[in-house]
């Protein structure tokens, strides 16, 4: 891919995407996850003859543009409207007042809602720890923090989780039926 | 082989084990990593057409520098491989599941699922295993791209390089160690029947694109052209530490506009099927 291979970079985006995109609706919401994408993919490409590394290395890179290109948008959404500070106060959204469209993005984006209740430093560590997969040394170069910070923000954000669902009813847990069935993550 | 090819969904739960989270929040966990659906994946075409303008644009800022070590040529080569089986093969949940993606996705999602034996019924309708060296797509590419870098690494590593994450998929794929030299001697003939270039083009430019050993190539052109056994994608840095290289913008608190400060330098024109400016 780094040398030029459309295919290659084809399959890379359609691997790397998803987790990115779910990784910027934490951070900067579902209207504007797609856009900030966007713009994170069309720095990739610009600065990709730059980048050496693996696949683990790469979508840390990818997902580091993207963090930046998220935090510029929030300043810049921030100095035009005063809500900073509700990102990290965003109520949780209940997945059962959702409205049910397709099941999979109901669901998918309900959870996105959960994790973005989150303090947004364990939402992040959530996010890249837990749902990207990224190791502890990756998350954290894309946090500019240490391993071991990441690991604690990704533990405090999971605790915070659990206190949040034995606060509600089982509607995660029934979503969930209905989802299984399409196979996505069969083994375990 | 039992070992998970999945290779982000495996290491996403090994992450996690080690967060022991409870139940609950497992299935958040496992509902926010979903499979992608085509909402998700809106924006590749835009994404494809500015990757392959930005190539055309500037080929020579693809191209592979020459001077390397073998060793760490090898390296980079074996990294590079694996980031595109890493990778396609990681597509493989989307493609099993019931977001119709491309045929070629599907296959090669197939090449991958069906390794597992413990896969669940949810899987059951898919086709049988299709490792053997005649699978076509990413999935087989990506293999003869880690055979050459296993054919080439077996002068500098002594055999080692197998015991290597890297080779993790082509290992899987030939079904044990010992039997990765068979499989890859069977591979780049078949190979190059599939070849979408049965004569050496002339390389028009020097973007390395038509290189045969290109272990991104997914293509599988030019599979068993002998010459430049491995020329691996980046080699400047070959010892490279999973940290970006490049952080884009290392002053968080100076802040660019950010609708297009990394404008590429030209107009992805008509085919943009995602994103509305903001």
């Amino acid at each position: 891919m780094c040398a030029g291979d459309t295919e290659a970079f084809r399959n890379v985006y359609r691997t790397v995407q998803p987790p990115l995109l779910r990784y910027l609706t934490v951070l900067v919401g579902r209207d504007d996850a797609e856009d900030v994408a966007s713009e994170t993919w069309a720095q990739a490409v610009r600065d990709l003859p730059r980048f050496s590394g693996d696949a683990d290395g790469f979508r840390g890179w990818v997902t580091t543009i993207g963090r930046h290109r998220a935090l510029d948008h929030l300043r810049l959404r921030s100095r035009r409207i005063r809500v900073d500070q509700d990102l990290t106060d965003v109520e949780v959204a209940d997945p059962a007042d959702l409205e049910v469209r397709v099941a999979e993005v109901l669901t998918t984006e309900a959870a996105l809602d959960v994790i973005r209740s989150l303090p947004r430093d364990q939402a992040e560590a959530v996010m890249l720890r837990a749902v990207m997969g990224l190791d502890a040394k990756t998350a954290g170069s894309v946090l500019g923090k240490r391993p071991g910070a990441v690991r604690s923000a990704a533990q405090r954000g999971l605790r915070s989780l659990e206190r949040a669902l034995e606060t509600r009813p089982d509607s995660l847990v029934d979503v969930r039926d209905t989802f299984r069935p399409s196979g996505a993550e069969g083994v375990r | 082989m039992v070992r998970r090819v999945v290779e982000p969904s495996g290491r996403r739960r090994k992450s996690r084990d080690a967060l022991t989270s409870r139940p609950e929040v497992e299935r958040l966990l496992d509902v926010a990593s979903a499979p992608a659906s085509p909402r998700e994946l809106a924006g590749e075409r835009a994404a494809v057409d500015l990757f392959a303008r930005a190539r055309l644009v500037s080929p020579a800022a693809f191209a592979v520098t020459p001077k390397r070590s073998s060793r760490a040529g090898f390296k980079a080569a074996a990294a590079s491989a694996a980031a595109v089986v890493a990778m396609s093969t990681g597509v493989s949940f989307a493609a099993t599941g019931h977001v119709p993606f491309s045929e070629t996705l599907k296959a090669a999602g197939r090449a991958v699922t069906g390794q597992h034996p413990d896969t669940e019924g949810a899987r059951g309708d898919q086709g049988p295993r299709t490792t053997s060296p005649t699978a076509n797509g990413p999935k087989a590419a990506a293999l003869v791209g880690l055979c050459r870098a296993f054919q080439h690494g077996q002068k500098v590593t002594h055999g080692h390089a197998l015991e290597t994450r890297p080779f993790t998929a082509l290992v899987a794929a030939a079904g044990s160690q010992d039997q990765v030299a068979d499989f890859c001697a069977a591979l780049p003939t078949r190979g190059h029947q599939n070849a979408n270039h049965p004569v050496h083009p002339t390389h028009p430019t020097n973007g390395p694109s038509n290189d045969p050993t290109q272990p991104g190539d997914t293509q599988g052109t030019h599979p068993t052209h002998p010459t430049h056994p491995t020329q691996p994608t980046h080699p400047t840095q070959p010892t490279h530490p999973p940290k970006p290289t490049h952080p884009p913008t290392p002053t968080p608190t100076h802040s660019p506009r950010p609708t297009h400060p990394t404008k590429p330098t030209q107009k992805p024109h008509p085919t943009h099927t995602t994103h509305s400016a903001a």
